[in-house]
């Protein structure tokens, strides 16, 4: 596979998943795998993601402040496990990333399936 | 807060237990998640095992993710880097061996580098220990006419002066009169000690504030107020052993009292006669100042050019605005005593480039030379990197295919040979020590500010530098290879087995002409300098140098006032010491050789209307009648001096002064108007070079010794200097009990001092040629001996295909010659181009000459094969069998 094309993909790939990472933390505080769990489920396991990926984004989101974790026991559970839960400025980030992907995906949008056509 | 919680708290200001605790978080993370997911899928119905598998692959290449996740860290490069010199301690670990010569090879280029730069720093890169050294200046003048055979000539006195009255640009200018001595007396033997007489306001210029006392009272200068001294720190400690009283006492200087009136700080270097002057010979330090009396016949328009003058300029101003503003004083000073047009114009040189302009072009050769070898010894090094690459090739491409980045990869190799340079240079800095000593040990005495000369915080930033750009230029070399390395095939084929495949190739050919051209360079560098010095040591001087001693004589003047007991005194003197059983013969001159072309003036022909630059120049020398005989020059024409002709005004002159200004013509008998009045020819004698070895004869006139002040004495003997001097001492003293007697000189050390810049130029350039010869051998044995050990198999498959030997051996010779032969063409084309400028640094050999060039392809090309040869004969050598068995 040309090198090229595989950067592309993980760059697009990268600000996708933070997306859809701090959605998923909207309901409240999960663990990595949950979080892996929610988003193949709620894809209809369209989206693969691949569980590996999802520990670099969510180290990075906490470096960037935007979730914080914390080892915790879930309830009626027997140990601990690190929980990430969205900071107020996760939420403003996350309403940015949505208004932006919103104007990317009505922009796409026209392109494809302009007025005319229907 | 638990004990525990609080002890984690304290325990993360730590960097190393943060790092530690967030590693064992990440780990418990995904051992987590493994965890979690293995169960959901046993909850599907999988086997344990089937479900840790599975878990595994749905989470990737769990390093990578660990990789990744650190990236994210941020502050993980400290770490990594941190990981990448430890990986690189290892690697060196592994292979001591390398790692020692790696080391080595670094530390003694580096040793070199270090201590040749901290030449260059101490001498010509430090700016002058003066406050604002920038503003100081040496101001000369020019007289266009004279450019062709002086550039430059001294000021005098009325120019000085003038200056000092009127110049506006400038905070200060003070006189020198360079070179003078003086009897100090009364204390013990009488001791001649080198003193420059300065006006008055020489240290205000320089800005220069004394250890004690106070400088020269303001009218100093004054005739009759001059008799006040002060002492360098030196003379201070070693005559006067550091007395403070010693300030307001009066010491003797050539019988006159004079008054102590200030000692310098131990931290003042004043300098040679020749460093401040253009046209001057080598003249010692001053060890004392004493103010200096300008008389009202010094203060003529036309005469005595022969003053330095130090001027600092104010602040804001430049020099060509200062030049502008003293030319315009100098044409009025010269209108209004009608000099004779054109006049001389003011030529204003940073004082620092003054001091240093003879050594400068020699001193950046050297570094450049020594620079050179350390490029010759980095490219070994990326070469042995390379080599160790290529072996390494397999681990790289197994590392590569687990997941490290090239990025990692280069880096890795980077730390390595940064660690190697940095060892280097920590060793290199110990063994500098030891180089700079030795360096200082064989510097001409000449070469200035060697007391600056230290290992100083720019030498280390130098040094450190170095061994960085070292380290980081030979591991790129490496390491560029090693990242290109495609894993796949790499871990296909054991490299072993491969033939010699083409990047890797390509860069250590070009290695192998990388050195060899350099090696060139350096070669020629050094052919030309030992050519030029032994020709230089050959070339005829014209008078002997075995078995002449001489000495410097100052007398008293309080008590020698008049000329005829002056002469009196010589005359006495020579006959003294001729009666010597150890002498053969004795003579007084004015000035020894080579003395500079502070005495040359013109020859002033009757009815020549020729302005003074257009006539013909002729350095004076004042002689007794036994100087030809003593120092062996011989008689070409009429007769040689006696003492009969003192006030005759008969000269002899050196054969090429009668055929540059007589041509065709006897000279004998001929008259010219010369220093004292009306000059004729009594005699012609041979041609010497008097002014400068490294130039031609100068045409010379040589008068009778009248009654000079001081005079050097030359004795041939036959018996070593240091035993017939204290005959010598004992015999002048019998004269004069007063004259101080300084130690004797040997005509050999006196050529041999005036020849050691030259010598010291030489020297380490053929050092670090020979060092880069070797250097560049051992770089291409290496390379040859690494590609035939690499080609085994290729070569057993030759040869059992019928390959001859000796097909092989020249194979393989080819193939190391080639690049060795474009490296030597590049070379010597590089050469053609750099070595004009040496050519002020070379006597009697052009710095093209093909002899040399011819000389020096021959050598390398001798060598180079040799180093071909050796490793190919092994590849000659090669088993078909055992070769092919390997597989």
């Amino acid at each position: 596979m040309p090198k090229k094309d595989c950067s592309n993909r993980i760059e697009l790939m990268k600000g996708t998943l933070d997306m859809l990472i701090l959605r998923t933390l909207l309901f409240g505080a999960a663990n990595g795998h949950e979080i892996a769990k929610h988003i193949q489920r709620t894809t209809d396991d369209v989206l693969q993601v691949e569980h590996g990926s999802l520990y670099p984004a969510l180290h990075r989101l906490e470096r960037r402040g935007w979730v914080v974790s914390k080892w915790e026991i879930p309830k009626g559970g027997k140990r601990e496990f690190k929980y990430y839960r969205l900071t107020p400025a996760g939420k403003k980030q996350l309403t940015a990333e949505r208004s932006e992907w919103r104007r990317l995906v009505a922009s796409i949008g026209r392109v494809m399936e302009p007025a005319g056509e229907g | 807060m638990g004990i525990r919680r609080r002890l984690k708290s304290w325990l993360s200001w730590f960097p190393w237990y943060r790092r530690r605790a967030r590693e064992a978080d990440l780990a418990r993370e995904l051992r987590d998640h493994l965890e979690l997911e293995a169960e959901e899928q046993r909850a599907v119905g999988l086997t344990p095992d089937e479900a840790a598998h599975a878990a595994r692959r749905a989470l990737g290449n769990e390093l990578q993710v660990e990789e990744d996740v650190r990236a994210a860290w941020g502050f993980m490069w400290v770490e990594t880097l941190l990981q990448d010199f430890r990986y690189g301690l290892r690697m060196l670990r592994k292979s001591p061996g390398f790692a020692a010569i790696a080391i080595l090879t670094l530390a003694l280029g580096l040793a070199a580098n270090t201590a040749i730069f901290s030449i260059v720093n101490g001498v010509l890169l430090r700016p002058l220990e003066f406050p604002h050294p920038s503003q100081l200046v040496t101001v000369e003048l020019a007289v266009p006419q004279f450019a062709r055979k002086f550039p430059v000539i001294p000021p005098n006195p009325a120019s000085y002066v003038a200056w000092a009255h009127q110049a506006k640009s400038l905070a200060g200018i003070a006189a020198v009169e360079v070179g003078g001595s003086l009897n100090l007396t009364g204390r013990g033997e009488p001791a001649l000690m080198n003193a420059d007489s300065v006006s008055a306001n020489l240290l205000d210029v320089l800005g220069v504030r004394l250890l004690l006392g106070r400088n020269f009272s303001e009218d100093a200068d004054q005739p009759g107020r001059n008799h006040e001294v002060i002492l360098t720190n030196a003379l201070w400690r070693n005559r006067f052993h550091s007395n403070p009283g010693i300030i307001g006492h009066a010491i003797a200087l050539n019988r006159i009292p004079y008054s102590v009136v200030g000692v310098l700080p131990a931290s003042f270097h004043f300098f040679q006669g020749n460093q401040l002057m253009s046209v001057m010979g080598p003249t010692p330090k001053p060890e004392l100042f004493v103010p200096e009396v300008f008389g009202k016949s010094d203060l003529a328009a036309d005469a005595g050019f022969g003053i330095a003058a130090i001027a600092r300029l104010r602040p804001g101003v430049s020099r060509a605005q200062a030049t502008a503003e003293l030319n315009v004083i100098l044409s009025r000073l010269f209108r209004s005593q009608s000099f004779p047009l054109p006049y001389p114009t003011a030529v204003v040189t940073p004082l620092h480039g003054m001091i240093v302009r003879s050594s400068e072009r020699g001193l950046w050769m050297l570094l450049a030379a020594v620079l050179a070898v350390m490029l010759i010894i980095c490219v070994n090094l990326a070469s042995l990197i390379l080599t160790r690459a290529a072996a390494g090739e397999q681990e790289a491409a197994i590392r590569s295919a687990l997941g490290a980045s090239r990025g990692r990869l280069l880096r890795q190799t980077l730390a390595e040979t940064l660690l190697l340079g940095l060892a280097g240079g920590a060793l290199g800095l110990v063994l500098a020590r030891w180089a700079l000593w030795a360096l200082l040990a064989m510097a001409p005495a000449g070469l200035p500010r060697l007391h600056n000369v230290r290992l100083d915080g720019v030498v280390l930033v130098f040094t450190l530098g170095i061994s960085v750009l070292a380290g980081v230029a030979a591991g790129l070399l490496g390491a560029w290879r090693m990242a290109r390395a495609n894993p796949q095939d790499a871990l296909r084929s054991a490299s072993t087995r491969s033939t010699d495949r083409g990047a890797g190739l390509r860069a250590r050919e070009a290695m192998v002409g990388i050195e060899t051209a350099l090696g060139a360079m350096l070669l020629i560098a050094a052919g030309l300098f030992l050519t030029s010095f032994a020709k230089l040591e050959r070339a005829p001087k014209g008078f002997t140098v075995e078995h002449i001693v001489t000495l410097n004589l100052q007398l008293p003047s309080a008590e020698y006032t008049r000329r005829e007991q002056r002469s009196e005194f010589w005359r006495r003197l020579l006959v003294t010491t001729a009666a010597l059983p150890a002498v053969e013969s004795s003579a007084v001159t004015s000035r020894l050789p080579p003395g500079g072309e502070i005495d040359d003036d013109p020859v002033n022909l009757p009815g020549d209307t020729r302005p003074i630059a257009e006539r013909p120049f002729a350095s004076y020398r004042y002689v007794s009648p036994g100087y030809f005989r003593t120092l062996e020059i011989p008689l070409v024409r009429g007769r040689r001096l006696t003492w009969a002709d003192a006030d005759t005004g008969a000269v002899v002159i050196s054969a090429n002064a009668a055929e540059t200004i007589w041509p065709g013509l006897d000279p004998i008998g001929q008259k010219f108007d010369g220093d004292p009045g009306v000059l004729h020819v009594v005699g012609v004698v041979g041609d010497t070079r008097s002014v400068t070895l490294s130039k031609g004869p100068t045409p010379m006139v040589y008068a009778l010794y009248g009654g000079g002040m001081t005079g050097s004495l030359i004795f041939r003997t036959r018996m070593p200097g240091a035993a017939v001097a204290l005959e010598l001492r004992r015999a002048i003293w019998r004269v004069d009990s007063s004259v101080a007697v300084p130690p004797v000189r040997t005509m050999g050390q006196i050529v041999s001092s005036s020849l050691a810049p030259r010598r010291f130029e030489m020297l380490l350039t053929s050092v670090f040629a020979v060092a880069a010869l070797l250097l560049a051998c051992l770089g291409i044995y290496g390379v040859v001996s690494y590609s035939v050990a690499r080609r085994t198999h290729e070569i057993g498959i030759r040869m059992a295909l019928g390959a001859q030997k000796m097909d092989v051996l020249g194979r393989v010779v080819g193939q190391g010659m080639m690049p060795a032969l474009l490296g030597l063409g590049t070379g010597i084309l590089v050469s053609l181009t750099l070595v004009r400028l040496l050519s002020s640094l070379l006597y009697g050999i052009k710095p093209t000459d093909p002899l040399i060039f011819g000389a020096v392809a021959a050598i390398l090309c001798a060598v180079t094969l040799l180093a071909c040869y050796v490793p190919a004969r092994r590849a000659m050598r090669v088993d078909p069998m055992a070769a092919l068995r390997q597989e």
